[in-house]
């Protein structure tokens, strides 16, 4: 097809779709537009950028977002590891072995996304509490390894299915151990699987609310999602300030995906389907 | 939830070629593989769960001991005004989230679906996802700007074409406030929804719609009687996860209007949280948790009954 005949059909689809994409980007690129500004040019000039410019204001919101970043980092990393290292190995198990009681097993780890977080975010509490693990690491990261491992499990196993076992044969002929084949054929094919996986866990713990919010007293150590909250509470008269306290929040994420756009897209559609 | 469309979940389509010819391994290698996962789940998922549904016969203020006062916790639930109105509010909420995001998602993912150049359509699917990585809350922050009565953008939108004499703080009325949270992110096509299903149209055989064509259906009557029977899948998914999540909304009530005005946004999760963390009740928000469970469960089971029922999944 020529180029001006598909522009000719195509044309009201990219209308559509730019209407619909501008509506969707007007409230960020205002909220940057404005976080350049002192509240008497915000008065002033609704929509618009005014001069000069006042990166100060990035300035006076970043030591509390930047620790609210790296506090997010601090919770995140070790979350992301370990879901992986943990529904990587269930996953292997459940789709390379055979054992008694393994389809019931797995339904029952299956079982567990139906109950509703919000439900167990009480006894959890009562257990951190009981450990006097509060304002901790690990009170933050296992509880949130345990939630993603259910979904990482089934999606790790569902991919180490589909790995041929001539692969997994030919090195055991050749001596390999149980571990080794895990670690040199199965982890290297699995790749794309666990960039998926990375990516929902990433975005889960970065967005995660409820559970910081009561695991964490401290405020000196909450992540980006409640902290850019309770700075916007507390500078919530200087509108310059607030909104570039935003930007900064959302910042580290917008960078990881610049940088593994495709593989993050990819990962996130992989054809779900039930 | 299976990697393209089974007909069952994948627990039972098990592919014979997994039986280990080549010899046993003892029993100890996958149970030392599963090990890490059964104690994270047992202590975080499996026993958190029953501790939950016991202490909601409870009454409980952690860190002080449980008593145990039988049903007396859902028999105050169930005359709780505010709780009631909260079970009012999710229904909506959770049937009009839904509507609009699935609606969206699907308008949009066909949008680009459609288009002829391959290059547009990777350019569009990352418009469309950019917005999915910035922070819930910061997305919330934002949209409470949004319908600021003060300096809001809406306001100043609809005032300055001359749509309103006045400002209206939309969140701070009793009529706008649920319907407003309904609408955060407007026009809502950034999401999971559009990936998947955008996903799942491009993964649809290119020779059906070019026969269809052919046959001299429509553009959009293809979009009706070939896309949206064949999507079935993902579309189910997305309103099972959908629905789930508007059941146990929480995160815009807490950002943007606290369960009011008088109780109009007032969410049983976050009604649980402010029982269980604002008034030390844990065992009055445990039966909150646990009638909050209840609905889930009834709502996938139905959707899944409707799913399978009658429905045969045909490879196009």
């Amino acid at each position: 097809m020529s180029k001006s005949k598909a522009w000719r059909r195509d044309w009201p689809l990219m209308l559509a779709l730019l209407i619909l994409a501008i509506i969707t980007y007007v409230p960020f690129v205002f909220t940057v537009i404005n976080s350049f500004k002192i509240n008497a040019q915000f008065f002033q000039e609704f929509w618009l950028p005014t001069t000069p410019l006042h990166p100060e204001n990035y300035a006076r919101a970043w030591p509390a977002m930047g620790r609210a970043i790296l506090n997010s980092f601090t919770y995140s990393i070790p979350t992301l590891i370990l879901t992986l290292v943990i529904s990587g190995l269930a996953g292997y198990a459940f789709a390379r072995y055979r054992f008694p009681g393994r389809n019931s097993l797995f339904i029952s780890i299956l079982a567990l996304i139906m109950i509703p977080g919000i439900l167990l975010v009480i006894p959890m509490f009562s257990v951190i509490i009981t450990l006097d693990w509060d304002d901790t690491l690990q009170g933050v990261v296992l509880p949130w390894v345990s939630v993603e491992i259910v979904f990482g499990t089934f999606l790790m196993r569902t991919f180490f299915e589909t790995l041929p076992r001539e692969y997994f044969e030919a090195a055991r002929l050749d001596g390999a151990n149980e571990f080794s084949l895990l670690i040199r054929i199965a982890v290297p094919l699995a790749i794309p699987a666990f960039s998926t996986l990375a990516i929902l866990n990433l975005l889960f713990s970065w967005n995660d609310i409820i559970w910081p919010l009561v695991a964490i007293f401290d405020s000196e150590r909450l992540p980006v999602s409640i902290g850019v909250l309770s700075f916007a509470g507390a500078w919530s008269t200087d509108y310059g300030v607030t909104f570039a306290s935003y930007v900064i929040a959302s910042l580290p994420l917008i960078i990881i995906f610049a940088f593994t756009s495709r593989r993050f897209m990819d990962g996130l559609s992989g054809g779900l389907s039930i | 939830m299976t990697q393209k469309s089974k007909p069952m979940p994948s627990a039972k389509t098990e592919p014979s070629r997994w039986k280990l010819s080549s010899g046993f391994v003892p029993i100890y290698v996958p149970i030392l593989f599963l090990i890490p996962a059964l104690l994270l789940l047992l202590s975080f998922r499996y026993i958190p769960a029953v501790s939950a549904i016991f202490h909601s016969f409870t009454y409980w203020n952690i860190p002080e001991p449980s008593e145990f006062i039988g049903l007396q916790n859902y028999r105050a639930l169930f005359d709780d005004p505010i709780f009631i109105k909260s079970l009012g509010n999710i229904l909506k909420y959770m049937v009009g989230r839904t509507a609009l995001v699935l609606v969206m998602a699907f308008v949009g993912a066909e949008l680009v679906y459609n288009l002829t150049s391959d290059r547009w359509r990777n350019i569009w699917r990352m418009v469309f996802t950019i917005p999915m990585v910035i922070p819930i809350t910061v997305n919330l922050l934002v949209w409470q700007q949004v319908y600021a009565g003060r300096q809001g953008m809406l306001n100043e939108f609809l005032t300055g074409i001359g749509a309103m004499a006045r400002p209206y703080p939309w969140l701070g009325r009793p009529d706008t406030a649920l319907p407003a949270l309904i609408f955060i992110g407007f026009p809502a096509v950034a999401g999971f929804g559009f990936l998947i299903i955008l996903a799942a149209l491009q993964n649809l055989s290119s020779e059906v719609n070019d026969a269809a064509l052919i046959d001299g259906c429509s553009r959009l009557r293809r979009v009706f009687a070939i896309d949206l029977p064949a999507i079935r899948g993902p579309l189910a998914l997305i309103l099972i996860l959908s629905l789930n999540q508007g059941m146990q909304e929480f995160a815009p009530m807490l950002v943007m209007t606290q369960g009011g005005p008088i109780n109009t946004t007032m969410s049983p999760a976050y009604y649980l949280y402010i029982q269980g963390f604002t008034y030390g009740k844990h065992g009055y928000a445990s039966a909150i948790g646990a009638v909050l469970m209840l609905m889930t469960l009834m709502l996938s089971m139905f959707i899944l009954r409707m799913r399978y029922r009658k429905a045969y999944d045909v490879e196009v």
